[in-house]
């Protein structure tokens, strides 16, 4: 069964529920511990997992879209920034979210119970090789500058770079 | 041979395999690593380990604690 060749694992995380966001990370960690080069993927409200805890700063000029089609765009995506704030805090759980109390009360039974929450779990899969790759695409879509994101996102990058990692993976997951 | 301890009482997955992996990382080849943990998963979750790593399970044995499991670090690589 030992097979001397690194087996490889990569993992989509495309929504932005905590448990979800938990399972992903948890699982990435039990695969960096049993050897594997695990690649955590992150898209669309995956990408909240991947940030910094709170509202997203407002983007440099620079950092705006290039072609704003609509008038009021701007302001539309700064509200927007606004009611979807990042980071394992702010993330609901799928059930019992009861507009922000159930994730109070689920942050509350994991810390009781010592369990590792989405922080814990981030640095700890970092420290052991996972990297963690935020798509461009879901970045801009979002209006979510590169900065807000944690210091353990080391790539940006598109659906052939999660491809390209998927056909050479022994375990793809699409969470 | 040596033998390291790692305390995972009161800890859940994937923290006890983590903290096997490094611990067994830091140690020679042919050193053995002691988990204690009361996580119900590690019962099934260290023979699946080492069959995945190539590390030799030594023993398991439940404690009043929970388990005390003894992982020999194989002699290539790991």
């Amino acid at each position: 069964m030992v097979n001397e060749k690194k087996r490889k694992m990569v993992l989509v995380l495309c929504a932005g529920e905590l448990d979800r966001a938990l399972a992903c990370m948890n699982i990435a960690v039990g695969g960096a511990s049993m050897g594997m080069d695990v690649t955590v993927f992150c898209t669309f409200f995956g990408l909240n997992a991947i940030r910094k805890d709170g509202v997203a700063p407002a983007p440099r000029p620079e950092e705006e879209p290039k072609r704003v089609g609509l008038f009021g765009a701007r302001a539309l995506r700064r509200a927007f920034a606004r009611l979807n704030p990042g980071g394992g805090k702010y993330m609901n759980p799928s059930r019992f979210s009861f507009w922000g109390l159930g994730r109070r009360l689920m942050a509350r039974l994991m810390r009781d119970s010592r369990m590792a929450n989405l922080d814990e779990l981030i640095k700890l899969g970092s420290s052991m090789g996972v990297k963690f790759i935020a798509c461009t695409t879901s970045l801009e879509a979002l209006g979510i500058p590169r900065d807000s994101l944690r210091p353990e996102v080391e790539k940006f990058a598109g659906v052939a770079t999660f491809l390209a990692e998927a056909v050479e993976s022994d375990v793809q997951l699409f969470i | 041979m040596a033998d390291k301890k790692v305390d995972c009482i009161g800890l859940y997955c994937p923290v006890p395999i983590a903290q096997a992996a490094e611990a067994i990382r830091a140690v020679g080849e042919g050193d053995t690593v002691t988990i204690l943990a009361d996580d119900p998963g590690v019962e099934s979750d260290f023979p699946n380990w080492c069959r995945v790593t190539g590390h030799e399970l030594v023993s398991m044995a439940k404690t009043d604690e929970g388990y005390e499991i003894v992982i020999r670090k194989r002699s290539r690589g790991g």
